[in-house]
């Protein structure tokens, strides 16, 4: 191969190589000194770090409030990982339009091979309206349209569609596996 | 099951909750991405020690800036993680965010293109690291005293950037050649022709300092 690095004279190359492959073995074996005090500033300071979200509008007794969707991500994901059998939440996108009303809700999951995916879907839909009952209010949907507003905007959440897309199928338990563990096995 | 008023029981961790340390990595990547803190710990448990070593030795001349290194990219993959789609291992994407960071920074305190001629100095004395300890600079020394992994570090930190990276992966952190590639944006038979350079000089310098 060009670019080598030519051997000097009085090297010998394959007892280097035999140095090397100690003193890797060696190295492997190496614990930063500071490894615990470097990881608990390092995970404090992640931890900490905002992420990016949008707000959307919840009930209020007088008027509304404005929720994350890192919070109520996190409060479905829980809720629906927590009751679900044989499917776990993949992704969670939210439609919130300008007045930060939340139209539509897309929840996708992986289930488990086996498992009844209809029912699963109905129950994932039920478990994903407790949870944004308890977060925003309950979720009525918006009139048809040419109907009038039975609503205002004032009065809180008003999704129109709640979408449960099955994304994938996984072998083992969705919650502990990821459909990528198993294309690579 | 929900509770008896049909509210989910947030902010409490039921012992019905899936459970954190048998889940793969991936998996607790995308519970991460959706805020299951938890989750990230164990995350970070796992991996956080390759990431340091990795960003540790892959600037071994500045220990306090691999230190920035890894601290900036794990707030990058806290902020980053909602977006990860699981079609890479997460051990490949953190050690992608890892290297970018570390040849941002190392573009940013030396204005000189990157490029794998450029031997990094370890005449002028400064290649130092907190793991190279008493025989700091002195490989002779070293191997002499059968610490053969400072003289490797040593040698390590004389190796241009590609190649250095390339033999942390693979003999450290056990990386196949593609998952290599992944992380520095190349091609397997790229990684396969600088990890045969860079064991070949290493192996020399072991030799000419023993």
């Amino acid at each position: 191969m060009s670019g080598l690095e030519p051997v000097p004279d009085g090297v010998e190359l394959a007892r280097g190589e035999a140095g090397l492959a100690a003193a890797t073995r060696q190295l492997r074996d190496v614990q930063h000194p500071r490894v615990v005090e470097i990881a608990d500033r390092v995970l404090t300071r992640a931890l900490a770090a905002p992420r990016r979200s949008l707000l959307m509008r919840a009930h209020a007794p007088h008027d509304y409030l404005r929720v994350s969707t890192l919070a109520v991500t996190a409060v479905l994901r829980e809720h629906l990982d927590l009751h679900l059998q044989g499917a776990a939440v993949g992704r969670i996108l939210f439609d919130i339009d300008r007045d930060e009303q939340l139209l539509a809700l897309t929840i996708e999951l992986y289930v488990q091979y086996g498992t009844v995916i209809l029912e699963t879907g109905d129950r994932a839909r039920e478990l994903a309206r407790e949870a944004l009952a308890s977060l925003l209010g309950e979720p009525v949907p918006l009139p048809a349209p040419g109907t009038g507003s039975s609503t205002s905007p004032s009065s809180g959440v008003e999704l129109v569609v709640s979408h449960v897309h099955v994304s994938d199928v996984t072998v083992g338990d969705p919650h502990v596996v990821d459909p990528a563990d198993e294309d690579r096995a | 099951m929900p509770s008896h008023d049909g509210r989910p029981p947030h902010g409490s961790r039921s012992a019905a909750q899936p459970p954190v340390p048998d889940a793969s990595d991936n998996a607790l990547a995308r519970r991460a991405g959706m805020g299951d803190r938890a989750a990230f710990e164990e995350l970070f448990a796992r991996l956080f020690p390759g990431t340091l070593r990795f960003a540790t030795h892959l600037l071994a001349d500045d220990t306090a800036v691999a230190e920035d290194v890894v601290q900036e990219s794990w707030v990058k993959a806290w902020q980053a993680l909602p977006d990860f789609h699981g079609t890479a291992k997460v051990q490949t994407w953190l050690f992608t965010i890892v290297q970018r960071t570390a040849l941002d920074r190392r573009r940013r305190r030396r204005p000189l293109a990157v490029d794998n001629e450029i031997l990094e100095p370890l005449a002028r004395g400064s290649a130092r690291t907190t793991l190279a300890g008493e025989n700091d600079g002195d490989p002779e020394r070293a191997y002499l005293s059968g610490e053969l992994w400072r003289t490797l570090t040593l040698a390590l930190s004389e190796l241009p950037w590609t190649q250095r990276a390339c033999w942390i992966l693979r003999e450290l952190e056990d990386m196949s050649y593609s998952e290599i590639a992944h992380v520095l944006d190349t091609t397997p038979t790229v990684v396969r022709g600088q990890l045969h350079r860079a064991r070949r000089t290493l192996a020399i310098r072991m030799e000419q300092w023993r």
